[in-house]
């Protein structure tokens, strides 16, 4: 097996600690998604508008909608339509009530912990070179919160729905992304393996739900065995849509964290990029919380780094340069304060007027829309200027 | 029953490609009967991101200041997304600044259950037909309960 250069000395330690994940996750380091890579690769040839229309066609009605375009984009649509055995539309509803229940802890422990676990890899480097998260960040941040806030309602994952088309829009845009990356001058395949590899998008599956839902939990959200199991199912279908290689698909949350931990070990320490990246989205976060002022901002800003320093840890908090800060406090109060919170919406729900409702209405303000309806746009530069 | 407005989504065309919207919005529907003081919205299909700005400006062009009895008839509503969620949310924003009331009725299961989840089944008065909703949203009607009432209450199930 070729070895990226990045990876050479971590790779090594990962061995020591599950030599057979190791390997796993290293063969994907090379590959991407074969089957939408096919896809991108043929409409390329059919030029701009006709491959926006395929797409949105193929991603809004499946195959019946694309009748003239190629046979194997209609084979690709015509595959992703079929419910995998394992999704149960009931038993999901568990996982949907357990995230909106929790929406707040959730949507806090994404930005605070998520997000600076899944962006210190080396997937940093496709998104440095693109610009795509650190020129947008609080609007990559809305995009991402619509997509969780969609496949987590009820039926959210239907074929007809916006969480399925949303799920496959994201697998189309890595697909774009990965396509325009290969011819990039920028792009060092010897060192970085693929862009957008395989092993990076199963990392950044494992690490959205499965960590997701521990630092989740260590913020004072209750979920019971069940719900949680839901809530890793949702994932799983929607990662599943996004691309994911089945030999790489967590199939539950113990799985999940195998994952992302053997993708920790085999990853390289936090590049330059990773710093920006999770810089540029925490400041996201700020704005998207309704700072208004400059010094709200800081203060909100300052918060979430104490947060994402105690859930992370010093040691990945240093190397992504955080500012210092005592956290030892930081957890409980945030526990404290949650639970209060519920406390008080459970049984005086007038003293919470907002309560549950309340939860919603901040995803909703937190989450991206747009009047036009579904656009399926993707990336036509790897200099991603314009909005995908 | 008051003459309604309608408006249904056509199949169209583009790029050589049919429409692929028309395959998602072809059963999106939209109308507004009168029914006395009462202005009923009925909504039937899916209210998702590719029809909810289509609904939100429906309520814009066709709900007068004065609508303050409001009623939705989401009978043949099959789904709703957060799209759709967050328009009921802004309609609910913009009648509570006019003091006006709103029911629902025929919430199927897909739907009661988003409204449920999310927390919205405590903003809209719950009715079993149109004419117990059309009765509960008539200026008439007085249900506000006091203020230890208001301090202890739960979210309320559905008249049906």
């Amino acid at each position: 097996m070729i070895v990226p250069s990045a990876y050479t000395e971590s790779y090594a330690r990962a061995r020591a600690f599950d030599a057979a994940n190791a390997d796993l996750y290293m063969r994907h380091v090379h590959l991407g998604d074969p089957a939408a890579d096919d896809v991108v690769r043929t409409l390329h040839a059919l030029g701009s508008a006709r491959r926006g229309a395929i797409l949105q066609a193929g991603i809004e009605g499946g195959p019946m909608a694309i009748p003239d375009a190629p046979e194997n984009v209609r084979e690709f649509f015509a595959s992703m339509d079929k419910v995998p055995d394992w999704y149960d539309h009931d038993f999901a509803l568990l996982g949907s009530r357990a995230f909106y229940r929790n929406s707040n802890i959730f949507l806090g422990a994404f930005v605070a912990g998520v997000l600076t676990d899944g962006f210190s890899t080396l997937i940093s480097k496709s998104f440095g070179i693109t610009g795509m998260l650190i020129d947008k960040g609080a609007r990559r941040l809305q995009q991402n919160n619509r997509h969780v806030a969609e496949i987590f309602l009820p039926g959210g994952l239907a074929r007809q729905s916006d969480g399925w088309k949303l799920s496959v829009r994201i697998r189309m845009i890595h697909a774009q992304m990965r396509f325009l990356l290969s011819k990039a001058e920028e792009w060092e395949y010897d060192a970085w393996g693929s862009p957008l590899s395989a092993a990076h998008i199963a990392f950044g599956a494992a690490t959205f739900s499965a960590v997701l839902l521990k630092y989740a939990r260590i913020l004072g959200a209750k979920v019971t065995d069940d719900e949680s199991a839901a809530f890793m199912m949702i994932w799983r279908y929607s990662a599943s849509l996004m691309g994911i290689v089945p030999e790489m698909l967590f199939e539950n949350e113990k799985h999940a964290l195998e994952i992302n931990a053997i993708g920790s070990r085999c990853e390289p320490p936090p590049s330059i990029e990773s710093c920006q990246l999770v810089h540029a989205l925490i400041n996201g976060g700020a704005i998207l919380a309704g700072m208004e002022t400059p010094a709200d901002r800081r203060k909100m800003t300052k918060l979430i780094y104490r947060i994402s320093r105690a859930l992370v840890g010093d040691e990945l908090a240093d190397q992504l340069r955080f500012p210092p800060a005592v956290t030892f406090h930081v957890i409980p109060l945030w526990r404290v304060t949650n639970r209060s919170q519920e406390l008080l919406s459970k049984y005086l729900p007038a003293l919470m007027p907002k309560g549950h409702k309340g939860q919603f209405e901040m995803m909703l303000s937190v989450s991206l829309y747009e009047d036009e309806g579904m656009k399926y746009r993707v990336p036509e530069t790897h200099h991603n200027e314009k909005d995908a | 029953m008051g003459a309604g407005l309608y408006v249904r989504i056509a199949r169209w065309h583009i790029c050589g490609v049919p429409n692929p919207l028309a395959f998602a919005m072809n059963d999106f529907t939209v109308r507004l009967d009168r029914e006395g003081n009462a202005a009923v919205v009925v909504i039937a299909g899916r209210l998702d991101g590719n029809t909810s700005g289509i609904f939100s400006r429906f309520l814009v062009e066709h709900l007068a200041e004065d609508d303050v009895e409001i009623v939705l008839d989401v009978t043949g509503l099959e789904f709703i997304s957060s799209a759709g969620l967050r328009e009921f949310m802004a309609l609910l924003k913009r009648l509570d600044k006019k003091k006006a009331r709103a029911a629902i009725f025929g919430v199927g299961t897909t739907v009661g259950l988003a409204l449920e989840i999310v927390g919205f089944d405590v903003l809209f008065h719950r009715a079993k037909d149109r004419a117990s909703a059309i009765s509960a949203v008539s200026r008439s009607a007085t249900s506000t309960p006091g203020l230890i009432g208001r301090l202890f209450e739960r979210r309320k199930p559905a008249e049906s």
